[in-house]
């Protein structure tokens, strides 16, 4: 099964800006045209991904918009790896930096290399859940924002500042891919950071002869803060017992300001024992390890993770890119209508000629039974009797019975020819059901039109 | 002659034969009037894939003189070996003449290896004077179907099927007027009994058709939860001059919210009447698009959409599916007090929303943009709003998706009959999640909301063509 790619997914959207004036069928047939190219390249119907994906590649004009995109946030992600290392590094190792008079204290350097980095951890999940919630991006996420747009606007000349936010908005549509993106890249700032800081606290360590202490104005004593720090290394503890001081050098490494000295230590005595004083040095960097590095792993692992399955899904769950996948996959049904020429129609239009009176009752009429429902002559007559008062027989008008849905078609006509001129000729349109079709009074009206026409001295009626 | 089948449609002047081509084409471009006669000459309508052809249909002028020109076959017809060759020379005889022209032109298709559709009207009492035209068909000795269509009200169906039976292997009733997707599918198969030799191609036109029309849902769905998913996160923006104050610009706010959704419902409901083929009369050209009345007319929201016990419900059971799930994550732990919680909340909330006044439960957000005090309006803050569009919207898709390309003059959608109100509970409760859950992220919401959304109301629209 394929899979998109950013660069994919930044081509489909641009693709998708670009022809947002384009009328649907264009579009459409657009789609079908590459579908089928797509398809003839033995691309599986069902891989909507696999469809995508290699339609944008159908006549790769390289790089596209999706790979300088891919480029930018490469390029924006190792600076933030870069910087992150260079911050993790610099910071350790000015923490860390002894210059002889007072030791470094250790509490202040798991608070600026450990401490800051969970609280901004802290402030990361409360950000990214509960998930139904409006997310306006924070201030680190809009200052990466910011970064990224700058990166991308340097690549993407072309797009244009309002083209790019829009992007910015398409992509952070599918489920927060943009968000998340930005998240990994935060989280490999984090990584290198906390790498960067190992490093420098490791060099530190290694070259030069770190003294580490701590101090407190509280009624603190050192058993409660030994008890604090063995409650922080509870994770590594137990398999590396070294990982946290022991009571004693707790209680040996509480330094005054106030005296110049460690508080246990003999007056005048300048230093401790190397050993003791240096003692935090596998907590440090366990703290380090395991608070820093570890939770900002995690949270990379995560949100690569999200960005991959977002970019798995988004073929199937996107609405405009399933109906790209329709089009590219399903055929174009249309009509096509030979060019023929359309006649107006042939009934001829209407008369003024006034209709002539119909004969009194009592008259006798010849009877022309055409093509009219069958009913047998005896019920005809019977109607003509009680219509029109009139006897069947010959002579007289003549009476041609026709159907009442019969239009009058040239073999209808036929029977009008050779009436001798004068004589009146009555049409009855026999309708045996005798219910109220619409359509009834218009055929009669075509009737009396086509017979005013051939200059019949005629009359149309009901029977 | 390609492989594609034709069909030549033949009949009696006036007998709707180029309704059932326009129906079956669903091409409106077909001539269809009152007037006799307005088909003169035969016309061609392909049904393409991709440009290629997958039936034809030709419509032919009427039989005006079948009796006459039968006689002048039988001149020509030495015995019943001959038929077919008695109708050609006749054809021949008569090709660019005045005398027997439709005759000749109707026939000339079915010659050249044409199906034969023979048209009547079922509502009209059948008279032996189409004897004539049916024995012309029947020595052309092609396959023929023969097709009882309705144009009125009567009803002689019964005695049209035994007269036809005796000149055609398959007879079927077809409204042309009224037939939906699944009537003309059923015609289609019917065409493939009719004549081994097209069992192939037309397999394969009702496969492409019936995915055709699946793809016409689907969209029609995405365009109508598009429209939902808008409503839901509309927003209008008005600058205030110094000393206004918000309430002020109220009035105007609603009004320009209210005309941005009639654009939005309008240009969605055009797009849907543009994917089931119709062209020539633009729904978006018609007042209410077709609907009788104004989205936001008090008989509007009083027919449509959920009533106010329905809001209830369906606010109850969302919030306690919200709770349920609470519930289920904390493994029963919490015995069920978020379930409880999530309804009461969730119902009373419907309860009030669905009491309030359009635009009364707005968020009103002012800030400054380049010095200048700009107030956000909106969203509407109805509950009952996106019901109302979308109870609108599917009839006005059903309504679509059921006419007929015959069918002429404007488009009139009937609008009383509200189909979100005979929705289930459960089903009703999942579109309130949905919606609740859309307007939470306007005005982006992510895609598997609006996926979701697409979805639920493509079941929707697909239970409706069932129904």
């Amino acid at each position: 099964m394929n899979r998109l790619s950013l660069s994919d997914l930044f081509d489909l959207e641009v693709r998708t800006l670009e022809e947002r004036g384009d009328p649907e069928e264009v579009r459409r047939t657009r789609y079908r045209s590459l579908g089928r190219r797509v398809l003839d390249q033995n691309v599986p119907a069902d891989d909507p991904a696999g469809l995508l994906r290699a339609m944008v590649r159908l006549d790769p004009t390289a790089p596209t918009p999706g790979d300088r995109f891919q480029a930018a946030f490469a390029w924006f992600q190792t600076l933030l790896g870069v910087a992150g290392a260079l911050c993790g590094a610099g910071l350790s190792l000015g923490l860390l930096h002894y210059g002889g008079p007072h030791p470094v204290n250790i509490l202040n350097v798991l608070a600026l290399l450990v401490g800051v980095q969970l609280v901004l951890l802290l402030l990361l999940f409360i950000a990214l859940f509960p998930r139904d919630r409006s997310r306006v991006p924070g201030p680190v996420q809009g200052l990466l924002r910011m970064g990224l747009r700058w990166i991308a606007g340097r690549l993407l000349p072309e797009t244009g500042p309002d083209r790019l936010r829009i992007l910015e908005e398409r992509l952070d549509a599918h489920r927060g891919l943009l968000r998340w993106l930005i998240v990994r890249a935060a989280q490999l700032f984090g990584v290198c950071f906390n790498l960067g800081a190992l490093a420098g606290c490791a060099y530190r360590i290694v070259f030069s002869d770190v003294a580490f202490g701590w101090s407190t104005t509280l009624r603190f004593d050192a058993g409660t803060f030994h008890q604090i720090a063995r409650a922080i290394s509870l994770p590594w503890v137990w398999a590396f017992p070294q990982g946290v001081p022991s009571g004693e050098g707790v209680a040996l490494t509480q330094y005054s300001h106030l005296e110049g000295k460690y508080l246990l230590h003999a007056v005048g005595q300048r230093s401790a024992d190397a050993s003791i004083v240096g003692s935090w040095w596998p907590f440090l960097l366990l703290s380090l390890a395991i608070y820093g590095l570890l939770p900002r792993l995690a949270v990379l692992g995560f949100s690569t993770f999200r960005v991959r399955r977002i970019l798995d899904e988004t073929p199937e769950r996107n609405e405009d890119f399933r109906r790209l996948v329709d089009w590219m996959r399903l055929p174009v049904v249309s009509t096509l209508a030979d060019p023929a020429a359309i006649l107006p129609p042939s009934v001829p239009a209407g008369s003024s000629a006034a209709d002539p009176d119909l004969p009194p009752p009592g008259t006798s009429c010849e009877l022309r039974l055409e093509g009219a429902p069958n009913l047998a002559r005896d019920v005809v007559e019977r109607r003509i009797q009680e219509r029109f008062g009139w006897t069947v027989s010959t002579g007289g008008p003549l009476l041609v019975v026709l159907s009442a849905w019969e239009e009058p078609t040239k073999g209808n006509q036929r029977l009008f020819r050779n009436i001798a001129a004068g004589r009146l000729v009555v049409v009855g349109l026999l309708n045996p059901s005798s219910n109220g079709d619409p359509r009834l009074e218009k055929i009669r009206d075509r009737w009396r039109r086509y017979l005013h026409a051939a200059n019949l001295r005629l009359r149309v009626e009901s029977l | 002659m390609s492989d594609a089948p034709e069909f030549v449609v033949v009949g009696r002047v006036n007998k709707g034969k180029s309704s059932i081509v326009a129906t079956l084409a669903e091409e409106e471009s077909v001539p269809i009037s009152d007037e006799p006669g307005t088909t003169t000459e035969s016309r061609a309508y392909s049904v393409q894939v991709d440009g290629q052809v997958l039936f034809t249909l030709v419509d032919t002028p009427g039989f005006q003189d079948a009796p006459a020109a039968l006689e002048q076959i039988r001149k020509h017809r030495a015995d019943a070996s001959v038929s077919d060759a008695a109708v050609r020379a006749f054809v021949d005889t008569y090709r660019g003449s005045r005398e027997f022209a439709e005759e000749s032109r109707l026939l000339a298709p079915i010659l050249k290896g044409g199906r034969i559709l023979y048209v009547v009207d079922g509502t009209v009492p059948y008279s032996s004077d189409y004897e004539a035209e049916m024995e012309i068909l029947r020595w052309t000795g092609r396959p023929r179907m023969a097709l009882v269509n309705r144009i009125g009200a009567g009803n002689h169906v019964e005695e049209w099927k035994k007269a036809l039976g005796q000149y055609f292997s398959i007879v079927r009733e077809f409204d042309a007027n009224r037939a939906g997707f699944d009537d003309r599918i059923r015609l289609l198969e019917s065409f493939r009994v009719l004549d081994d030799g097209a069992r192939a191609s037309l397999d394969r036109t009702i496969a492409i058709l019936r995915a055709e029309q699946q793809r016409r849902r689907r969209e029609s769905a995405r365009v109508i939860a598009s429209l939902l998913a808008t409503a839901l996160a509309q927003r209008v923006e008005l600058q205030l001059k110094p000393g206004e104050h918000e309430r002020d610009r109220h009035g105007e706010a609603l009004g320009a919210l209210e005309n941005q959704l009639r654009d939005a419902e309008r240009r969605a409901h055009g797009r849907i009447f543009e994917l089931y083929g119709f062209r020539r009369v633009k729904s978006t050209e018609l007042s209410f698009a077709g609907l009788q009345e104004d989205l936001f007319a008090e008989k509007t929201w009083k027919d449509l959409g959920l009533t106010h016990g329905q809001l209830f419900v369906a606010g109850t059971l969302g919030g306690a599916a919200v709770g349920l799930m609470i519930d289920l994550a904390a493994g029963g732990h919490t015995f069920l007090l978020p379930s409880v919680i999530g309804g009461v909340v969730g119902g009373t909330t419907a309860l009030v929303r669905s009491g309030r006044k359009l635009g009364s439960g707005w968020k009103i957000v002012e800030h400054l943009m380049g010095g200048a005090r700009v107030v956000r309006y909106g969203p509407l803050g109805k509950d009952n709003l996106p019901w109302i569009l979308l109870d609108r919207a599917l009839i006005y898709t059903r309504a679509i998706s059921t006419r007929a390309h015959s069918v002429q003059g404007e488009l009139a959608v009937s609008d009383k009959d509200s189909i979100v109100r005979t929705l289930g509970g459960e089903v009703r409760a999942k579109a309130v999640r949905l919606f609740s859950r859309i307007a939470k992220h306007a005005p982006t919401p992510p895609d598997d909301l609006v996926a979701d959304l697409r979805s639920w109301i493509e079941q929707r629209l697909e239970t409706l063509e069932k129904s």
